[in-house]
């Protein structure tokens, strides 16, 4: 599992490559806890096309980050799901709870 | 057998034995008459000739006085023929002297012969005269016989002139004793024959009837016979003086005469012939009676034509009185007989019309107070008892038809709550079953059942205590709450808990069950059993039939709150089960042998290279040849179970630790079995998100603070239609199924932590079961590909 980011003004895009399996879920944690620290990020766009695979722990992670934006009045947006991802959202009712483009 | 009416076998008996009766009196009493006739014929007969001898008797004894009274004057007056010739008229006033004389001896008082004789003329005067000296008198019988015998002598009969007479004769002796001549009368032979002849006057012929009179006295021939046997009253005019009764007999060709003439002569009653005596072709019995003092005998024949046509008209009236008297009493028997009959004839006809159903007839009314009237009562009680009856039996045929139609729907209902289809590959390739059961009646107390949930086999067979109706409601009552239960949870021991404490929750603890439930893991061959006292199945490896050791339990429905124990066996490939009730085993045949455990199991090797199905049909056949005609006493239930093996392959396996590494390593296995299996990417994926969910689950919770205990394992299997995952782990009993699901339309505030893994599993997978075997979870996931 690798990630990517980049950061304009107030915007900071994260690339996720690979397998979000519950082995890989705690270094993701890791990458995303700071971000989530730093109060002049106010958008947040997750690239999820090279990301094959999630489990319920991955799902975890976006669920902390979208309440996160949801109080400070930010948006989290979620960019080109992968077909088994988009699937695991389907599933588990998260397709509506998540700004999905 | 030929019918014979009541009367004609009355009226022959009767008329049988009364006229033998009849025949043995009369011919008694006849016999008696008989006899007694003779006797008094004889004593007649004696009566009558000697009444007829002391006549005779008296009348020459009379003779012979009157001869004696004169015979002094006479000697006195043999010179004087005056004097003699008035002697001789005084002798004759004797009526019944004819004529009297003196001969004497020539040449001894007068010179040569002197015979003076005195005679009735006939005419009431007396003629004497002298005989001439030429009449040789002393050559005649009665002088010789007198001088011979100088005593008093009856001359025998002679015929003087036309006259027949005797003549009486008493002798003159001089001064020496020496005979000189005598004084003699003669008696004219007719006279006595008018004295035998004459009526009887004595007191005892007054009680004759004339018949017997006129028999005796007019019929009979009435004789007498001289001292020499000459007839001195012949018996009849065929008799010359001349005769004796020898040439008498020899004429009339009589042999008894003669017979009888020698007794007389002989006076030996002794010898005297007192049977019949037959002259000239005619029958009579002979009397006689002996005159001492003359030395003649007078006898009688009394002819027996008369005695014998009395006889017999006697004999003929008895006849006819019998056949008479037989022919009324026949009359009267067949009278009687009808008029008892008859009631009977009308009797006959209405029971044959209570025979045919009609209760309501009328009895015939009787008047009489004897056996055909109690009869008739006791069929008017008959048919009165008979009409309840039947009504009776219509009511209960009626209820028992209607109970036998509620009967056969139950029987129907309680044959459709067993199971039809029996699985058999290929539809279920693991495993094919069959069974049968018969009920002892319409409805019994046998049960069985199985069906196929999730990868398992579940299977009830078990026999209801008692038999019937209760049995088959309780039966019933069994297999809903099997279901019911079985369809919660798998395992046969909690299950069978949960039955008994049901039933006796219900208050049926009256009755017990005998039960065995099983659970057939139709991918591992896993067995489980949970035995509540019934017979021990029986597991056939490789063609060797053998009883299963388990535990027993008691039956469920006996003891509230019981801990059935279970058993656990793996089936190996094409191994059989097979389960059976008592009705097998206690089968008996009519010499009271049971078909026993032993026949069972010969059976069982015998067939096991049939199919299921026919298995199951041999084995009943063999059942029922052995029980023959006995009627079934149980129900009979068998039931037949080979497991084919799983047909899944064994595609990865793994053993883990709590670590999260090893999920990466399932995850790689199911990634290289999919594309093994050619099993689209996406759905590879989805596989993996299931395991990974499930194995974190475990690592994370399972073993709390004993991870170092940890002993986890996961296995793939498929067929290539199934893909199916297996885990187990060693750690706390916890049944991830039965966790709550989240809710996912709430939305992101409301949501809950957790939670999502199993439901993400569930919703992948086709289907996933827990089951915890021993102290282990084991969690079985399964996916159609």
């Amino acid at each position: 599992m690798t990630t990517e980011i980049t950061r304009t003004d107030d915007l900071v895009t994260i690339i996720l490559r690979g397998r979000l399996d519950t082995p890989s879920t705690p270094e993701v944690e890791e990458v995303i806890t700071p971000l989530l620290a730093d109060d002049s990020i106010k958008r947040m766009a997750i690239d999820c096309s090279e990301m094959s695979y999630i489990t319920s722990s991955g799902l975890r992670i976006f669920v902390t980050m979208q309440k996160h934006f949801l109080r400070i009045g930010g948006q989290l947006t979620l960019l080109h799901l992968t077909p088994m991802v988009r699937s695991v959202f389907d599933m588990t009712g998260f397709s509506s709870i998540f700004t999905i483009e | 057998m030929k019918f014979k009416s009541l009367s004609t076998r009355l009226i022959i008996f009767v008329t049988l034995s009364v006229t033998t009766m009849f025949v043995l009196v009369v011919g008694v009493m006849m016999y008696i008459q008989f006899y007694l006739g003779i006797s008094l014929l004889n004593m007649t007969t004696m009566w009558h000739i000697d009444s007829r001898a002391a006549t005779v008797e008296m009348k020459l004894a009379e003779v012979q006085s009157t001869i004696m009274t004169y015979d002094v004057k006479v000697f006195s007056n043999l010179r004087s023929e005056e004097k003699l010739a008035d002697n001789f008229n005084d002798i004759l006033y004797n009526p019944d002297i004819y004529g009297c004389g003196i001969a004497l001896k020539p040449d001894t008082v007068r010179h040569r012969r002197y015979l003076l004789y005195a005679q009735r003329d006939g005419r009431g005067g007396v003629i004497t005269n002298k005989r001439p000296e030429s009449y040789a008198y002393e050559e005649r019988d009665y002088f010789r016989e007198t001088e011979k015998r100088m005593d008093d002598y009856w001359s025998d009969p002679y015929l003087d002139g036309d006259l027949r007479m005797a003549t009486f004769s008493r002798p003159f002796t001089n001064d020496k004793g020496e005979f000189i001549g005598m004084l003699c009368a003669d008696v004219l032979l007719d006279s006595i024959c008018d004295y035998l002849k004459a009526e009887a006057t004595t007191s005892s012929a007054a009680v004759m009837s004339d018949a017997i009179k006129s028999w005796l006295c007019a019929d009979a021939k009435i004789f007498i016979l001289s001292r020499s046997g000459y007839f001195i009253v012949p018996p009849d005019s065929t008799a010359h003086l001349s005769d004796t009764y020898r040439t008498y007999a020899l004429r009339h060709d009589s042999e008894e005469f003669i017979h009888a003439g020698e007794a007389m002569m002989k006076n030996k009653a002794e010898e005297f012939p007192m049977n019949n005596i037959t002259l000239d072709g005619k029958d009579y019995t002979i009397a006689y009676s002996y005159i001492p003092s003359l030395g003649w005998t007078v006898a009688a024949l009394y002819p027996m034509e008369l005695f014998n046509i009395l006889l017999t008209l006697c004999l003929l009236l008895v006849l006819v009185m019998l056949v008479g008297g037989s022919a009324v009493m026949v009359v009267v028997i067949y009278i009687i007989v009808r008029r008892s009959t008859s009631p009977l004839k009308l009797l006959v006809r209405a029971s044959k019309n209570i025979a045919k159903g009609d209760f309501d007839v009328e009895m015939p009314r009787l008047n009489t107070h004897d056996e055909v009237s109690t009869l008739r009562d006791s069929f008017e009680d008959m048919r009165l008892s008979l009409k309840d009856y039947v009504s009776q039996l219509q009511v209960t045929t009626a209820q028992n038809e209607r109970l036998e139609q509620e009967l056969n729907i139950a029987s129907r209902i309680q044959l459709a709550m067993l199971p039809t289809s029996f699985p058999h590959p290929p539809e279920v390739p693991e495993v094919s079953i069959y069974s049968y059961l018969k009920s002892a009646r319409e409805v019994g107390g046998d049960l069985y059942d199985f069906f196929i949930r999730g990868g398992h086999l579940h299977f009830v067979i078990g026999d209801v205590s008692g038999k019937g109706t209760p049995a088959a409601m309780i039966m019933s009552v069994t297999i809903s709450m099997f279901r019911a239960l079985q369809r919660r949870d798998v395992v046969p021991e909690r299950t069978m808990n949960a039955l008994n404490n049901m039933l006796l929750e219900r208050g049926l603890s009256d009755m017990f069950v005998t039960l065995m439930v099983g659970d057939l893991n139709l991918a591992t061959g896993e067995l489980s059993m949970c035995n509540a006292g019934h017979n021990p199945p029986m597991l056939i490896h490789e063609g060797k039939p053998q009883y299963m050791q388990m535990h027993t339990n008691i039956p469920i429905g006996v003891l509230s709150g019981y801990h059935y124990r279970p058993d656990h066996f793996v089936m190996a490939r094409d191994e059989r089960l097979l389960l059976y009730t008592d009705g097998v085993t206690e089968a008996g045949n009519a010499n009271d042998d049971m078909f026993g455990e032993g026949r069972l199991l010969a059976a069982a090797q015998k067939y096991n290279n049939k199919e299921v199905d026919a298995f199951i049909s041999s084995l009943v056949n063999d059942l029922l040849g052995f029980t023959g005609d006995t009627p079934q006493s149980d129900d009979i239930t068998l039931m037949l179970l080979q497991y084919h093996g799983s047909g899944q392959i064994l595609m990865r396996e793994l053993s883990f630790a709590d670590n999260m590494s090893a999920v990466t390593s399932a995850t790689t296995m199911i990634n290289e079995v999919c594309e093994q299996l050619a099993i689209a990417p996406d759905v590879s994926m989805a596989l993996q998100l299931a395991l990974e969910e499930a194995m974190v689950n475990i690592i994370n919770y399972a073993h709390a603070d004993h991870a170092d205990n940890a002993d986890n394992a996961f296995t793939i299997t498929s067929d290539g239609k199934v893909i199916n995952f297996t885990l187990s782990d060693n750690g706390i009993a916890f049944d991830p199924t039965q966790a709550a699901m989240p809710d996912i339309t709430l939305g992101i505030e409301q949501r809950r932590e957790g939670g999502l893994g199993i439901f993400l599993v569930k919703k992948i997978m086709d289907s996933v079961t827990y089951r915890r075997v021993g102290n282990r979870n084991i969690l079985t996931m399964k996916k159609h590909l």
